[in-house]
């Protein structure tokens, strides 16, 4: 070791040794700013108003089940094509602390699905300000977007709990005031179809998940078995179902994709064959893959699985650590937070790029995102980080976007209940 | 340090790492203890999201201090407009005999390492504080070790270069500065 790598590393130790961290008062700071998104409400839940109805021009698509070669085409190369030259520039510097754009004329009817830490869930409408209970949920859950709906797992052993620690799985329908049992397990996962969720668990003997094989079901969300048991390969978990393949992922996940990119596999389970690995994941759809290639400057690509076919979206890819993106529940839209920080919509069938003005924030303000009920309403939703100049929690912002519209709807949330809500509100 | 996976709750990872982790944190927001808390908070916000998962690693730390490690690289990049961080605000420069130049030699050493790029300070914590091999450390920072080589060199001739620059301009104990202030 040379002389300056002795000292500096003496330097180190000297200065930062004595240092001590108030570990209590440290985990107050996390759950407060996980409070923020998701202790309270684990998903939104959202009905559009006819005020705010979906314009028709945005046509569903539909996903044939038919089976299709299932290797990937090799993908194009990154072949930029050019958007025009406004919508991927950078916002201005330094990046402001504030969603802009349109103010909400009517407050939309936005229907939140909150759930408290004694394990009661509501829907809470924002047009009359109320909750609706939800019947049949015993215990604190953390919610999962499925089609249509809401899975659960009640897991009352806690997180720490092993896999044999079974759970029970629960579906809540898009505004639907009951509970349906599905099973138990360990999770529910989507399927590529509505009315479907597979259904994960380990075997009793399994006390880790490390190197053990997960068994996955297919159940209606009645709770009615739909096909056999389909044993995963050692390790994996599903992320959920695309089109006649599973989408998997290792568990425990490698390294790199726990805040980075996220490496996952395609695996046909009745030939039990990986037919397509991803680096770098960024979000699956009912019957697409968004990745990106681990290139700089290359463009993120789209898998169609049904037609084993990729294309290159306008999307800059090759990012080090990986897009954070979602798909709308019919995977038509997908909303990508670029590396500007500014959110952009992607349409699989015009294949149009709407990069959405006033939605780049500084790193100080958190912000989450996702589409309503898995509808083609874009929520965004805004506040100041720890560093609020006007009170501990300050202010925060609700907003939505929808296909056409030129800028996001923004209003100042100060209603209490909205307010958890919104701070809750998790993509 | 390792903690037995099976009594690992997540409070309990806290209680047990959060100050090596703020040591590790203080270096890499350049020694701003308001920053390094934040940084601290936004890690383990982060693994909170992620704990059913992350405590069943074998190594749940090394997780967070991946996640630490992106956060800090993800900030300084955000800062877009950050000041100059100034190496002589003692006029002492690196090299003298006695205790309190020593002390004034760590001080200079480490406000030196605030001054690097976020990615080679990084990779310096790393190797010398947190005693990670060139191995490890490419492997949290999901790079090659030949990048992290190549980066601690880089990043070791600047300090080399900053010492040697402020040696040549720092006063002479012959002729103090004179104080121009009343």
């Amino acid at each position: 070791m040379t002389d300056i790598e002795q000292r500096l590393r003496a330097a180190m130790h000297a200065a930062m040794d004595p240092e001590e961290a108030a570990a209590e008062q440290v985990l107050r700071g996390v759950y407060r700013r996980h409070r923020r998104h998701s202790m309270l409400v684990a998903g939104l839940a959202v009905l559009i108003s006819a005020a705010v109805a979906i314009p028709a021009a945005i046509a569903t698509r539909s996903f044939s089940g038919t089976p299709a070669p299932a290797t990937r085409q090799t993908p194009a190369p990154a072949t930029p094509q050019t958007p025009a030259p406004a919508t991927l520039q950078a916002p201005p510097q330094p990046l402001p602390t504030t969603m802009s754009g349109l103010p909400m004329a009517t407050r939309p009817n936005f229907r939140f699905l909150i759930s408290a830490d004694t394990g009661q869930a509501a829907w809470y409408t924002t047009a009359t300000k109320q909750t609706k209970p939800i019947a049949g949920l015993l215990a604190p859950g953390r919610y999962q977007r499925v089609t249509g709906g809401w899975a659960t797992a009640l897991l009352l052993g806690g997180w720490t709990c092993p896999p044999h620690c079974w759970s029970t799985l629960y579906f809540v329908a898009d505004g639907a005031t009951r509970a349906s049992q599905i099973g138990v397990g360990r999770s529910l996962v989507a399927s590529d179809r509505a009315g479907a969720v597979w259904l994960l668990s380990y075997a009793h003997t399994i006390t880790s998940p490390h190197n053990a094989s997960a068994s996955v079901q297919l159940f209606s969300t009645t709770g009615h078995a739909l096909g056999p048991h389909y044993r995963l390969p050692a390790g994996y978990v599903l992320v959920r179902g695309v089109g006649r393949y599973l989408l998997l992922t290792h568990y425990p996940p490698r390294v790199e994709t726990i805040s980075g990119p996220v490496a996952a596999a395609l695996w046909d389970p009745r030939s039990r064959r990986v037919v397509d690995t991803f680096p770098s994941m960024i979000d699956a759809g009912p019957g697409e893959i968004a990745w990106s290639p681990q290139c700089r400057g290359c463009d993120v690509q789209l898998l169609n699985v049904a037609t084993g076919k990729s294309m290159a979206t306008p999307i800059p890819g090759g990012q080090p650590m990986g897009l954070s993106g979602s798909f709308s529940d019919d995977g038509t839209l997908l909303v990508v937070r670029l590396p500007s920080q500014q959110l952009a919509v992607y349409n699989i069938s015009s294949k149009a790029l709407t990069v959405i003005p006033g939605t780049a924030l500084s790193d100080d303000d958190w912000q989450n995102f996702g589409w309503m009920n898995g509808s083609h309403t874009l929520v965004v939703t805004a506040g100041c980080g720890g560093n609020c100049t006007t009170g501990p929690d300050g202010p925060d912002q609700l907003a939505y976007w929808q296909p056409g519209d030129v800028q996001l709807r923004v209003a100042t949330v100060t209603d209490l209940a909205e307010i958890q809500a919104v701070q809750s509100w998790e993509s | 340090m390792r903690i037995p996976r099976a009594e690992l709750s997540f409070e309990d990872f806290v209680r047990a790492r959060s100050s090596s982790l703020l040591r590790t944190a203080l270096l890499l927001s350049g020694q701003n203890r308001a920053e390094a808390e934040d940084l601290l908070q936004v890690a383990l916000e982060r693994a909170y999201r992620h704990w059913p998962r992350i405590c069943w690693s074998e190594e749940p730390e090394r997780y967070v201090r991946r996640i630490l490690a992106n956060a800090s690289t993800d900030r300084w990049r955000r800062l877009r407009r950050r000041p100059e961080l100034s190496l002589h605000a003692t006029n002492t420069g690196p090299v003298s005999a006695d205790h309190s130049a020593a002390i004034a030699d760590r001080d200079y050493l480490l406000r030196a390492l605030a001054a690097l790029p976020p990615g080679q300070r990084t990779v310096l914590v790393l190797r010398y504080f947190d005693d990670l091999s060139e191995a490890a450390t490419a492997q949290l920072l999901g790079c090659t070790p030949g990048t992290v080589k190549s980066q601690a060199a880089r990043a070791l001739a600047r300090l080399r270069d900053l010492e040697a620059a402020a040696a040549s301009t720092a006063p002479s104990p012959a002729a103090p500065e004179v104080a121009v202030d009343d």
